[in-house]
């Protein structure tokens, strides 16, 4: 028995192995923006909107990746309208509009008495049931990100990075906000059948936060996220299949350790460097590399 | 007269809890060098946010011009303090952000590009932290980036927001120095401070803001006691010796030059070193000049 390719005889593994590795690639290349921008808690709550919108999709038999994808843009601009008002944060805007909107989804589902496999799989994710048109959309919207990306790249870097100065030097704020919550609409869309709305944020934010953690260059945390998610993908796909746990929470769990090791990892090698040289200033950050923190 | 390159005509601006600005005049020349004082909160930041033309005013008009058939052309230099330093970039990506509104389509940067970056890194003497990552700068080096990427883009306005806060004195100098240098060579300028000495000292044309234009002139002409008064509700000592402007707290100041039996006891000083009217002994080696509190 070869382990590596007795799994790929099943169909349903290929499908959910493609899935996994192009999802994991495309929540990794996205998510790099969602860590830098701060917005992780965006992509958490993003998924819970959108899954109001595929309730909705579903009650009323609409397009799932349009209406849902649609929803999905018009709450993450909800929420990034909401929040440039100073009175009231990013956070509790994104507190109110995702969980009104997978509220109203709840209760649209209670009302009609109709459940369906397809809405499950949004919520729970379903990996292996993923179908060739999934995989298909997973794949164009992976193409779609790159291509942005790489025509946007320096737009984007800019308005990431300093989005105070970035209308001075004629690049719009407001138009690469935009983009981003259309990448990320997108992302979370395509991926949410596979994935589930429960474990989708973790496959967004933590890849970038391990590349974060390896690197101190933007171009390389691109490279280093997207293929960190790709073989996330791939590698919790054979440990679900071996250790017979459910694909989504394999990836997410491999994830997870690969991001604890990194971290004590760094914080060990930083505190030996200051040991040899000598002292250790309590002001020195000795975990490497921080994220989401700010200046110290 | 050099012709104007950005007006404000009637502007006036809030956030939704009281006008922050009020009717506000102001004309930016091409080539001059402005310094935006004022206490804070007194919306010396939204006012250069008004020129960059990120926030939009609740009433009046801006106007932009450049000199050529172009449109003007703006660089901004932030606060040091609202940048993520822990972001993933390096001071050489950072300097080629300055060519990101440019239209070019391909992610990474040409020769031609990189050997202006350089030569601008160069240029104000932090040629060899180009690979560095802007975490691992010191204050005046970080400056110099921000300022470096703002060059990239050839501005005809250079709008800096603090530049000389958080940075020692002769860090705040060589700002200051390099910022002239760059006045000589046709950029306007106009940046906020709060050390109204250093503004005294190297920047000919001041705009007092307070919810309003309180003031606007040469150091001469705006820093005086009754002007600093309407501006900062507070009593300030200005002196004028040999042409150089010095200005200080009337309360407070404990410096005193001379010999402290000299003088009668509790006499205060500016913090400048400075003395108020004092007395002292007909026999005392030297006499005081006029510091005038406009009280």
């Amino acid at each position: 028995m070869n382990w590596f390719s007795d799994p790929l005889t099943h169909g349903f593994f290929r499908h959910g192995l493609a899935a996994g590795v192009i999802g994991g690639a495309l929540c990794g290349l996205v998510g790099v923006y969602v860590v830098l921008k701060r917005m992780s808690y965006i992509g958490h709550g993003l998924s819970h909107a959108i899954f109001g919108g595929a309730a909705i999709a579903n009650v009323w038999a609409l397009n799932f990746y349009v209406f849902a994808g649609a929803w999905g843009v018009l709450s993450a601009l909800l929420i990034n309208g909401v929040s440039r008002r100073r009175k009231i944060g990013a956070d509790a805007a994104i507190g109110v509009i995702t969980t009104a909107s997978f509220a109203l989804g709840v209760a649209l589902i209670s009302r009609a008495h109709k459940f369906s496999i397809n809405l499950e799989a949004a919520l729970f994710g379903n990996i292996l049931g993923v179908t060739i048109e999934q995989l298909l959309v997973l794949l164009g919207v992976l193409v779609f990100a790159g291509v942005v990306i790489v025509l946007r790249y320096r737009e984007l870097l800019f308005a990431t990075f300093d989005p105070e100065a970035a209308d001075a030097y004629g690049i719009s704020s407001r138009r690469t906000d935009t983009l981003l919550a259309i990448m990320l609409a997108a992302t979370i869309v395509a991926a949410m059948q596979a994935l589930g709305v429960t474990l989708i944020a973790a496959t967004i934010v933590i890849p970038a936060v391990i590349a974060r953690l390896l690197t101190d260059s933007f171009a390389k945390m691109l490279v280093l996220s997207t293929s960190i998610g790709a073989l996330s993908g791939a590698v919790g796909m054979y440990v679900s299949y071996y250790v017979d746990v459910p694909p989504g929470a394999a990836i997410v769990l491999m994830l997870a350790a690969v991001f604890a090791v990194l971290y004590g990892a760094t914080a060990f090698g930083a505190r030996r460097r200051l040991q040899a040289l000598g002292s250790i200033d309590d002001h020195i950050d000795v975990a490497g590399p921080t994220v989401g923190a700010d200046r110290s | 007269m050099h012709h104007p390159i950005l007006e404000l005509r009637g502007v006036s601006f809030t956030y939704g809890n009281g006008a922050v600005l009020r009717d506000v005049d102001l004309t930016v020349r091409e080539g001059g060098f402005y310094g935006v004082v004022g206490p804070s909160g007194a919306g010396k930041t939204t006012l250069l946010r008004l020129m960059e033309g990120s926030l939009e005013p609740a009433a009046g008009t801006i106007e932009r011009r450049a000199h050529g058939p172009d449109r003007l052309r703006l660089a901004v230099v932030p606060q040091l303090e609202a940048i993520d330093w822990n972001f993933p970039i390096t001071v050489e990506e950072v300097v080629l952000l300055g060519t990101a509104g440019d239209g070019r389509r391909l992610p990474w940067a040409s020769r031609d590009m990189r050997e202006k970056a350089r030569g601008v890194l160069d240029q104000l003497g932090i040629g060899e932290l180009f690979g560095r990552h802007i975490r691992n700068l010191s204050g005046g080096q970080q400056q110099r980036t921000f300022i470096a990427r703002a060059l990239l883009r050839r501005p005809d306005l250079l709008i800096l927001d603090e530049p000389t806060s958080g940075v020692d004195v002769g860090t705040r100098h060589d700002i200051l120095h390099l910022l002239h240098e760059l006045n000589h060579e046709g950029i306007a300028i106009v940046l906020t401070t709060h050390d109204l000495n250093a503004v005294a000292a190297h920047i000919p044309m001041l705009v007092c803001v307070n919810g309003r234009i309180v003031a606007e002139g040469t150091p001469e002409q705006v820093l005086t006691p009754i002007v600093l008064r309407d501006l900062y509700g507070a009593e300030m000592i200005v002196v004028n010796r040999e042409g150089m402007i010095l200005v200080g707290d009337a309360f407070g100041a404990t410096v005193d030059p001379h010999e402290r039996d000299e003088h009668a006891s509790g006499t205060p000083a500016a913090h400048f070193g400075q003395v108020p009217a004092h007395e002292h002994g007909a026999d005392a080696d030297h006499v005081h000049e006029e510091a005038e509190t406009g009280r």
